[in-house]
């Protein structure tokens, strides 16, 4: 359930972003501890550097360049990540205390397993039926929440057949840490018939 | 001709203090209306009203919003300059620049948390 094996485009850049910070606020990290170290060893080394330079390009500029750059970047991969309007596979997700109702657009109903088809863009209309949830499937997009009186849309994309484990992202009562649901991607060739089986065994 | 004498003891009214948080209220108030009417109009239906040109009632207010509060925030320097004229002393030299800062900090941060309005989708799903 890691965020780290990305199984679909969305998760895949969320996860690039997550490994650029690291390696970017390492880099940070070990030239700020470079510096300091420096100024431990050679007490006047950087005496001649004069503090407008520290102040204004190491306080100032520095930050503002960085955080310029990564919101140059990560505003339109979020933009990129939105349901757009192109006829997309929507399914229905309800959570409640504490659990997952999925539906879907020809009927029936399924609990705790989400069933979409792989390879095509799914859309999850999010909603609750008490307090507020989040619905995360870490490897297959970013989280969203479930919040009463209103549908908020998640993209998904599994790129592969499999099945991704999701779980509540935000604190929801006592059952919280236990409330995990799992999407099941089917070949798209198969779906139909998959979800009409899994639908059967449930006796609808 | 008492007052041909300057004292130097008097000091800057309390009541002066309030331009040091002009500029960054201008700042909130543009901060909460874009964050509160952003959510509200998503929710009212107002991305599907077309306003006039093919942009929406939502993103139509969300720029007059936005543009307000710059407005705003940059129609402060008149009234800035003209009190801070009357302020004596050191420490009216230093609230004048400590005024003129944050409040040139605040319009330059106004223009840049709200410049998204212009160009990012406004509502999803």
């Amino acid at each position: 359930m890691s965020t780290l094996e990305p199984a679909g485009p969305a998760a895949r850049e969320i996860a690039l972003v997550w490994w650029v910070m690291l390696i970017g606020s390492g880099v940070v990290l070990a030239l700020v501890c470079g510096l300091f170290l420096y100024a431990f060893k050679n007490r006047t080394g950087l005496a001649g550097v004069p503090e407008r330079v520290w102040l204004i390009g190491g306080g100032l500029a520095f930050p503002i360049v960085v955080l310029i750059a990564l919101l140059a970047w990560a505003l339109p991969s979020g933009q990129s990540m939105l349901p757009r309007d192109d006829g997309a596979f929507r399914v229905e997700a309800e959570a409640f205390q504490w659990g997952w109702r999925f539906g879907y657009p020809e009927g029936g109903e399924t609990l705790t397993v989400l069933h979409i088809p792989a390879g095509e863009p799914v859309d999850v209309a999010i909603t609750t039926a008490d307090v507020i949830h989040a619905f995360w499937v870490p490897q297959l997009a970013g989280k969203i929440d479930a919040i009463p009186g209103q549908t908020n849309v998640l993209r998904l994309f599994a790129e592969e057949p499999g099945l991704y484990r999701g779980q509540c992202a935000e604190f929801c009562g006592i059952g919280h840490a236990g409330m995990d649901f799992a999407v099941q991607a089917h070949e798209a060739d198969d779906y139909e018939a998959a979800l009409a089986r899994v639908l059967e065994e449930a006796g609808q | 001709m008492t007052d041909a004498i300057p004292s130097p003891a008097r000091p800057v009214s309390g009541l002066h203090l309030i331009w040091l948080v002009a500029g960054f209220s201008v700042w909130a108030s543009g901060f909460i209306l874009l964050y509160g009417l952003h959510a509200l109009g998503c929710r009212w239906g107002w991305e599907e009203a077309a306003f006039l040109g093919g942009i929406s009632v939502n993103r139509a207010v969300l720029i007059g919003v936005y543009l307000a509060h710059i407005a705003a925030g940059a129609a402060l320097w008149l009234p800035l300059h003209a009190a801070a004229k009357r302020w004596p002393g050191e420490g009216g030299v230093f609230l004048k620049s400590a005024s003129v800062l944050l409040t040139v900090a605040a319009v330059v941060s106004t223009i840049w948390i709200g410049a998204p309005v212009l160009f990012l989708a406004a509502c999803a799903g």
